[in-house]
């Protein structure tokens, strides 16, 4: 992974960790921790034109490309989609969809670490 | 009756959809690009993606019967493939979601089904009585 990828994984992580305390004590995720996610969205808006330009560069022409950028674009979209979604939901399944899309970031990062290392 | 979507089934419509579009781009990309390489699994990788989009509609906009027919068949898909890729691994040279149990995928496509059915068949009569 990059070090992108790293930082942007320990940060889901860390709000991974925080969600689960929430649930647990059946409390809603406040102002800051939407804006935090915000920041991790336009992160991704960064890890995603960083993708592309790493592709198109030296090292990538055995990369599978069509898989590569389908999993860069997925990962820009499941947290606003998560967030979209839980937004209707002011229970612990609405915290729920939070903690599920946090947690797919870092696997999408491992997606495309094992679809980079078997093109290159 | 509660809605489908509220409550615990807001998260799960959330992991349905994320496996919609996640067997959906998969299968594109290998229909696609590589169709004749392996037709059975790519057929299957398109079979899947279909029961994942059926099962999140129908879970969100609370069909209960649809959502049922849905879950039933990705139970039953996930057991069938599962089984298929480690008993014949020379027709599945490609993974879809359902090879190895869904093992590529940290085995929540077996989990799932599962959860699914619980939360369709939970609070409904043992016996039929309509409303």
């Amino acid at each position: 992974m990059t070090a992108l990828q790293i930082g942007i994984s320990a940060a889901c992580l860390l709000g991974a960790l925080w969600l689960v305390v929430l649930i647990v004590r059946d409390r809603r995720p406040e102002r800051w921790f939407l804006t935090a996610m915000l920041v991790l969205e336009l992160l991704m808006v960064v890890h995603l034109v960083l993708g592309v330009v790493r592709l198109t560069g030296d090292g990538g022409e055995g990369v599978a490309a069509w898989e590569y950028v389908g999993y860069l674009v997925g990962a820009l979209l499941i947290i606003p989609a998560g967030v979209i979604w839980s937004s209707g939901e002011p229970s612990r399944g609405g915290t729920a969809v939070l903690l599920v899309a946090l947690l797919v970031v870092p696997f999408m990062f491992v997606r495309l670490a094992d679809i980079w290392a078997a093109g290159g | 009756m509660a809605e489908l979507s509220r409550g615990f089934g807001r998260v799960l419509v959330f992991v349905y959809g994320v496996f919609a579009l996640s067997a959906t781009g998969r299968s594109t990309v290998q229909l696609l690009t590589k169709a004749d390489e392996a037709p059975v699994p790519y057929a299957l990788s398109g079979l899947a993606a279909l029961v994942y989009v059926v099962a999140t509609v129908a879970l969100a906009s609370d069909r209960r019967r649809l959502a049922l027919a849905a879950v039933l068949v990705e139970m039953v898909g996930v057991l069938v493939v599962g089984l298929a890729s480690v008993l014949l691994p020379e027709e599945f040279s490609d993974a879809t979601v359902w090879s190895q149990f869904g093992r590529g995928y940290g085995y929540v496509p077996l989990v799932l089904p599962v959860v699914g059915l619980w939360w369709v068949l939970r609070g409904l009569p043992i016996r039929g009585t309509r409303t």
